[in-house]
């Protein structure tokens, strides 16, 4: 893929940040709003796919690589495995009794995101894993279209 | 000939839905509520989420949230051996 031209370029500098931020805000959010791990992990990918073409193949793969991906995607499988299998109902429970992520508050949430016990850590993980999933296909897609 | 078997075919089929749809039950009135209104009145207590879908996806059907990940994870495993690098 081809870089595009210079107005593409500034646009994409400064709309990725808001990307990324705006799926990461609808992955931790996903145990009091709408949304979650899965479609807050694809709108970070996409924010990954902006770039990918509006820089080109050559200069983005500076910045992600695609092994980069592969390993975080796995890492976040692994993890959420560990967390909902062998953890499971003990940690869930003790989760809950702590502080940080205490349960929520019966009736109206009025934004407290440390609530929700184990929900949080699994959103947040199956966001990784999402994203990272999602972006390796889209870095080995673009290399296929280089060559 | 076959345009006219195809455009009887279709009719038909889609007679048939048409027919299945207008004997189908009212949107937003399923036959069995036990659970839903078990899964709406006892969520927020028993997981600690606001989000009542979040709690079913990641609660109470936490196992089949594992297989989605991992039917995401076999896909993008095809895609790695189909498209790698030929280095």
């Amino acid at each position: 893929m081809k870089e595009m031209s210079t107005i593409v370029k500034s646009i994409t500098s400064l709309m990725y940040i808001p990307i990324l931020v705006f799926g990461m805000y609808i992955i931790i959010h996903g145990h009091i709003l709408p949304g979650g791990g899965f479609q807050g992990g694809v709108i970070v990918a996409t924010g990954v796919a902006l770039v990918f073409i509006a820089y080109g193949t050559n200069k983005a793969n500076q910045w992600f690589s695609s092994k980069a991906m592969f390993s975080l995607m796995s890492l976040a499988a692994v993890l959420y495995f560990i967390v909902k299998n062998i953890g499971g109902k003990r940690l869930s429970e003790f989760l809950l009794e702590t502080e940080i992520f205490g349960p929520a508050p019966v009736g109206i949430n009025p934004g407290f995101i440390d609530s929700g016990g184990v929900l949080g850590p699994l959103n947040i993980l199956v966001g990784i894993l999402v994203f990272a999933a999602v972006s390796y296909a889209i870095i080995v897609l673009s290399q296929m279209e280089a060559e | 000939m076959r345009k006219k078997v195809g455009a009887v075919i279709l009719i038909l089929f889609f007679s048939f839905m048409l027919f299945g749809a207008s004997e189908a039950r009212d949107f937003g009135e399923p036959e069995y509520i036990d659970l839903d209104e078990h899964l709406i009145e006892n969520a927020q207590e028993d997981t600690g989420a606001n989000n009542v879908v979040t709690a079913v996806l990641y609660d109470y059907r936490s196992f089949d949230t594992l297989g989605e990940a991992t039917v995401l994870f076999a896909a993008i495993a095809s895609v790695m051996v189909v498209l790698r690098r030929m280095a």
